[in-house]
This record gives structure tokens, C-alpha cells and sequence, in this order.
């Protein structure tokens, strides 16, 4: 994986056109086939803690909602996709231009890791600037005694994903808050973001050395 | 030589002067404009004529006179749109240049001075209105109102310019992504303008975006004739080519796509018609924020029928993207929405780009773009269906069997049926029903007639029997006794009895 030149994402439209928006927008989108859980992850997002709402609950595709990370304020977009397997196709529409993509599977299902898998592998080709993240769903499903059973994607099966296409650090939060907060932070302390971060009041210079664009993080998530 | 009802200064002006100005050889007179009586008449009777004839920017006092009264000169201005637009056009660069260059010469003019805002209003919205007939014109002249004056000139000043020069690319000839890119540029130097200027110091981000907003809008508007047209032109044949596509493809169903939306009932209906719609208005609205909520208003209208389908089935969960494309696509092939791709080119090519990557707006386009992809893609695949099934449903040889012989033939309300039709068969439905109440009521009103007949038979029937039962026995008169009379009864009364008749 090759080292992205910040000069070079300097020229891409995207970066210019976040920058007419006064506010610094994110686009997320949720990948995942049908039915592992994608909608239920926006309305947890939506309508959790944060008393802001942005959109009457006319459906949960769309979601946009401010998030605070590291001092600045910052506007996530979630984009909820289609997962039937005709509507594979045109999922690139969809990405163009994301910033972070959200990639579920259900823990309960084999195949929907199987489309996981082939999801986050087009994101790596086709989004450089793009930040994946893995979200094993339905967790609640796998604990307790009769828990293990319903288990189907091996616990080691995603970091051994991770490690085949270059991993990056596996994070465990236990909800969908931690998990967009942690999207947030990223977002932020990443130094290729920076043109648009020093759009915001203060500037939070990404913490340590430039990390791969196609960083892996692993986050296992359940509610 | 004297003027035969000239004031005495003129006397001084050569010979010349006097005669009629059409050069017939008779005196001319001031009160008619140097005209000889005759010529005169002749002018006032053929106004529209000589106007005609004398059509050059020399004319513009006629064009500024039209301009004032917009909305009732239209058919005169459509008549002769291409020749007025260009004539405008001609105008409007004079005006701004020399706009222009009485701001350079005097840059530390007063800026609160109202007369130079307002002509410059005027030269911006003044020749919209007149020549495009835009609403957003207005909306515009009032938005301005409110921001300060320097602010005001300076966005003003920026549109005007790459409106002409737009304007000067269209009649060069540029392709649209060469217009496309002036446009974008326009918006990304107007945005460092507006906020590393300082002038616009002061304002607020929300301020500068609705700036933004405004200035799209009217740009978008006034060039939207010369953009969308070399559009297109450049999309003709894809447009006809979906088009064709959608229609070939009337006998797709809900069911086909997966999208659990009960066409038949009324609630239903009505909501899948407006966001019909609303897809359709897309193509009517100039610019391109304005066709974005078109889209945005039909889907919102679509999660409506997915909120109200699943009501049904006691399923309260918000509808999720994995309902939402399928019926969208559903939409889309309902509405065969005019010049898609041109449609969708236009708010791709032009609109602010920021608007399209982010946000909800961004996002139902994305699934527009997403929908009509689907639609030309589509094959019997994406459909569950066996390739010869798929053949000849499309070469319109079958129909699927859901849509003809389904349980729903004596609702007489198929879905796969155009609008006219169907509110024929709606219209048909009631007057079926109608139609049986009337029998209906027939019926009713034949059992009261009998109802009314055998009342009256049994009326008559107890009359009778009662008239039998108590036969009429004539009784003798009964005479009123006449007490003080003499009567023989009273005669033969004994003696103690007798009556005596007191006197």
C-alpha cells in the first residue's frame, strides 16, 4: 500500500468542494448485504444520545448529525446502501468521494462476511482516500451459553483479513456511538485532512507520521 | 423662411431642420416629432411596422419600455424571443461595461449611494425577468435587499461577469464540460472571494452560504436556456434511449423489484402519484439546487409509501436503503421523468459540487444516478425472471402473469396501466357501483309500490271487515220532547201527578 502524497488529493475535486461547504462534512457510507443490520446502526446513530436531530425519522438511509472529536465539530453524513446482490453493481456510485466506509457483516451468517470481504476489497481498489471500517453486527446474538452456537464468523476470521490486505490496529468499541466517535477522531487526526480540518476554529495537527490511506481498522461492534 | 407653428428660436436652425423628417418636401413640426402632418398619420397608424423596420440598438428605448412591463408584452416577447435575447444581451454588456467602468474610475464611491445598486438590480434581474420569466428573480432583487451595499455590488459584479461569459462560451460553441468548468470555477473563486475578502468580513458563514445559494441560482437561471439546450443536444439519443428503455418496460411490478408497495389501495395511490410528480417537475425547474429538491420532495414522498405499506404489516421500523432504491426505481419507471440524462447531466455539470457529496440532497441524486443506472442495466437477471421470460415480456409478446391474471382482475385497477386509463377504470368501478345501486334502489322502490299497494288493500280489507261485522242499523229519529207542551201523557196522570202549567 502506497504512501498517499497529500499533494496529490490537493487536485481532487473533493477536497475543493468540501471546502465551499462553511462545514466540514463527512461522507460515510454503510456497506453490507441485506438484512445485517446496516439500518438499525443509523438509527442508533441518529437518535442515541445526542439530542440533536437533523431529520424526522421518514427513513433511516440517510443521517447526519454533528459530532465533537478532538475539539472541533464535525458533520457526519451516513449513506446507507442498497445490499440486495443486483444492486452490487452500482454500490461505486455510492462511495465516490467518501471519507470513511462502514463495512458490516453479520456475526451470525457466513455469507454476509464473504460480501464483506469482497466489499472492503473494491473500496481498497477504488477509494484511496477512503477509511474502512470492518463492523461485525449482532453480538448480542453470539454471548451467553446458547451463544456460541449461533456464531458463524470465525472470532480470528476478520484480523486475518486485515493482516492478508495489510492490517491496521483492531479497536473494540461496543457501540455504534464508539464506532462513529472513532470515525470522527480519525477523520480528524489524520494529516491528510488537514487543508479541510484547518477549515475549523482551531487546528489539531495529526498526531504522529502520515498512516497508509487504506488504514485497516478492525472494530468488532455490537448492540 | 418662418415655421409655420414654430417657437421664434428655431428660426435660427438651418433649412434643413424644418422640413418633414421623412423627407416628403413638406414643413415639419416639433409637436409631431419634425414630421409633416401627413407622414405623421402615417407613422401613428403603422407603429408596429416602423418599429420593426427600425430594429437596432438605436430602438432599445422600446425594448427598456417592454422590459418594464414584463408579464404583459409575453407573447410579444416569445414571438420574437431569439431576436430580443440577443438584442438584450447586446444591452446588458453595454451596461455593465460601462457599469464597470464607472466603478474602476471612481473607486472610492459611496456606496450607500441607492441609485447605483438599484440600476445595477436592474441590469441583473431586470433582463431575467423579462427574458426568462423567472419567479427567482424577485426572490433574488429582495435577498440583496437585505445584505449590505458593498457586499451586494461586489456579488453582483462577479455574476454579471461570468454570466456574460458563459453567455459569449454558448454562442462560441463550448461543450458543456467546458462550460461545466467555468461554472465550477466560478463557484470556488466566488467562495475563497467571499471569504478571504474583506469586505465580506463580517458576515457569517450561513450568510456566505446562502450567498453562495442565491448566486447559483441566478447564474444557473439566467444561462439556463443557452446550457440545458447544448445539453441537451449532446444527450438527445440518451434521452430517447431510456425513454424507449422505461416504456418497453411498463410491465415491470413492485413485486419485480422487490419493494413490498401495495399499489392498489387508494392512500397508496395518491402518494405514488405525487411523487410521480415530482420527478416529473424535475425537468421544468431552471436551476440546479431547484431540480435537487425536486428529487429530494419525491423522496420524501416514496418514504412516505414505504412508511404507509408497512403500517400494514405492523412493521414501524424506519424504511432503510434496501427498500428505498428498489422503490425509487419503481418511481422512476412509473414517471419516465422527460430528458433524464440531460437532467441529471445539468445538476451534475453545474450545481455546486459540495452540494452533491455530502448531504441529503447529494444523497438522493446519488440514488437517482444509482436508479437510472439500474433501469438500463437491468436484465432478467436483476430480476429473477428466465432469460426468455424477460425477452418477451420486453418485446411486449407476454405480459407477467402477476399483472394479467392476478387476484386483482375484478378490482379492475391493474397497475401496469397509464393514468388515463386508470382513472377510466376507477371511473368504470363506480359506475358499476352505481350501476347496482340503482338496480338496487329499483328494486327497493318497486317493494314499496307493492309495499304502498298491499297497505292499502289490507286498509281497505279491515274497513270492510269491520263494516261487516257492525252491519248499519237506521234508527228511528228521536224527536226532542217538548216538556212545556200539553201532552196527552200528562193528562192521564193521577190527580196528585198532574202537571200544573204555572202562568
Amino acid at each position: 500500500m502506497e504512501l498517499i502524497n497529500p499533494t496529490s488529493v490537493f487536485n481532487a475535486d473533493i477536497f475543493s468542494s468540501v471546502l465551499v461547504m462553511s462545514q466540514v462534512d463527512v461522507k460515510v457510507v454503510l456497506l453490507g448485504s441485506s438484512g445485517c443490520g446496516k439500518t438499525s446502526l443509523v438509527e442508533r446513530f441518529l437518535h442515541d444520545r445526542f439530542e440533536e436531530r437533523y431529520m424526522p425519522t421518514i427513513g433511516a438511509a440517510f443521517g447526519a448529525k454533528r459530532v465533537k472529536a478532538l475539539g472541533k465539530i464535525l458533520k457526519l453524513g451516513i449513506w446507507d446502501t442498497a445490499g440486495q446482490e443486483r444492486y452490487k453493481a452500482m454500490s461505486r456510485i455510492y462511495y465516490r468521494g467518501a471519507k470513511a466506509a462502514i463495512v458490516c457483516y453479520d456475526l451470525t451468517d457466513a455469507d454476509s462476511f464473504r460480501e464483506a470481504q469482497f466489499w472492503a476489497q473494491e473500496l481498497l481498489k477504488q477509494e484511496d482516500a477512503c477509511k474502512i471500517y470492518l463492523c461485525g453486527t449482532k453480538a448480542d446474538l453470539t454471548r451467553g451459553p446458547e451463544g456460541g452456537r449461533n456464531r458463524r464468523v470465525d472470532f480470528y476470521a476478520p484480523t486475518d483479513f486485515t493482516d492478508d490486505v495489510n492490517a491496521g490496529k483492531r479497536r473494540k468499541p461496543h457501540d455504534s456511538e464508539e464506532l462513529f466517535q472513532a470515525i470522527a477522531d480519525d477523520f480528524i487526526s489524520n494529516p491528510v485532512n488537514e487543508p479541510i480540518v484547518q477549515e475549523l476554529p482551531s487546528i489539531h495537527v495529526g498526531k504522529d507520521q502520515p498512516r497508509p490511506s487504506g488504514t485497516w481498522s478492525s472494530v468488532c461492534c455490537s448492540y | 423662411m418662418e415655421p409655420e407653428s414654430g417657437k421664434k428660436s428655431r428660426g435660427i436652425k438651418v433649412q434643413s431642420d424644418l422640413f418633414c423628417k421623412s423627407g416628403c418636401g413638406f414643413y415639419g413640426n416639433s409637436n409631431w416629432q419634425g414630421y409633416c402632418s401627413k407622414c405623421w398619420k402615417d407613422r401613428l397608424q403603422q407603429p408596429s411596422k416602423s418599429e420593426n423596420v427600425s430594429r437596432s440598438p438605436k430602438s432599445s428605448p422600446f425594448a427598456r419600455h417592454r422590459q418594464s412591463s414584463p408579464s404583459g408584452s409575453f407573447w410579444a416577447v416569445f414571438s420574437r424571443f431569439e431576436e430580443k435575447r440577443s438584442q438584450q444581451h447586446e444591452k446588458r454588456t453595454r451596461t455593465m461595461k460601462s457599469l464597470f467602468k464607472k466603478s474602476h474610475q471612481s473607486p472610492s464611491r459611496d456606496f450607500s449611494s441607492v441609485p447605483f445598486l438599484e440600476e445595477m438590480l436592474d441590469g441583473v434581474t431586470g433582463s431575467s425577468a423579462s427574458s426568462e420569466n423567472t419567479p427567482s428573480s424577485d426572490a433574488f432583487t429582495e435577498y440583496l435587499k437585505t445584505l449590505s451595499k458593498p457586499i451586494a455590488i461586489d456579488v453582483l459584479r462577479h455574476i454579471n461577469s461570468v454570466t456574460q461569459k458563459m453567455q459569449k462560451m454558448c454562442e462560441a460553441g463550448a461543450s458543456p464540460e467546458e462550460l461545466s468548468d467555468t461554472a465550477k470555477e466560478f463557484y470556488q473563486s466566488l467562495n475563497d472571494r467571499l471569504r478571504n475578502h474583506p469586505t465580506f468580513g463580517e458576515a457569517t458563514s450561513e450568510q456566505l452560504e446562502s450567498m453562495m445559494d442565491f448566486t447559483e441560482k441566478n447564474v444557473m437561471t439566467r444561462l439556463y436556456k443557452s446550457v440545458f439546450f447544448a445539453l441537451s443536444a449532446q444527450n438527445e439519443d440518451k434521452d430517447l434511449e431510456i425513454q424507449k428503455r422505461i416504456r418497453s418496460l411498463n410491465w415491470i411490478s413492485a413485486a419485480h423489484l422487490d419493494c413490498f408497495i401495495d399499489e392498489l389501495r387508494p392512500d397508496i395511490m395518491a402518494l405514488i402519484d405525487k411523487a410521480i410528480f415530482s420527478a416529473i417537475e424535475m425537468d421544468a425547474r431552471r436551476a440546479p439546487q431547484d431540480k435537487l429538491s425536486c428529487i429530494v420532495k419525491c423522496s420524501k414522498n416514496i418514504f412516505e409509501i414505504l412508511r404507509v405499506s408497512r403500517e400494514r404489516f405492523g412493521n414501524v421500523e424506519a424504511a432503510s436503503a434496501d427498500e428505498f432504491l428498489p422503490a425509487l426505481i419503481f418511481i422512476v419507471l412509473r414517471a419516465n421523468p422527460p430528458r433524464l440524462h440531460s437532467n441529471i447531466n445539468y445538476i451534475d455539470k453545474f450545481c455546486n459540487p459540495g452540494r452533491l457529496l455530502s448531504g441529503e440532497a447529494g444523497y438522493y441524486f446519488t440514488n437517482l444516478c444509482c436508479a437510472v443506472e439500474f433501469i438500463e442495466k437491468m436484465n432478467h437477471e436483476s430480476l429473477n425472471l428466465t432469460k426468455d421470460e424477460f425477452d418477451r415480456f420486453m418485446s411486449g409478446e407476454a405480459l407477467p402473469p402477476g399483472v394479467v391474471f392476478g387476484a386483482n382482475l375484478d378490482s379492475l385497477e391493474a397497475p401496469w396501466l397509464c393514468e388515463g386509463v386508470r382513472i377510466m377504470r376507477g371511473n368504470l368501478v363506480t359506475l358499476n357501483e352505481l350501476a347496482s345501486r340503482d338496480t338496487k334502489l329499483e328494486i327497493g322502490l318497486d317493494d314499496l309500490i307493492t309495499d304502498g299497494a298491499t297497505f292499502v288493500d289490507g286498509v281497505e280489507k279491515m274497513v270492510d271487515d269491520v263494516m261487516a261485522g257492525t252491519p248499519l242499523t237506521s234508527q228511528p229519529h228521536k224527536r226532542p220532547i217538548a216538556l212545556d207542551d200539553a201532552a196527552e201523557a200528562t193528562e192521564n196522570l193521577p190527580p196528585p201527578l198532574t202537571p200544573q202549567i204555572l202562568k
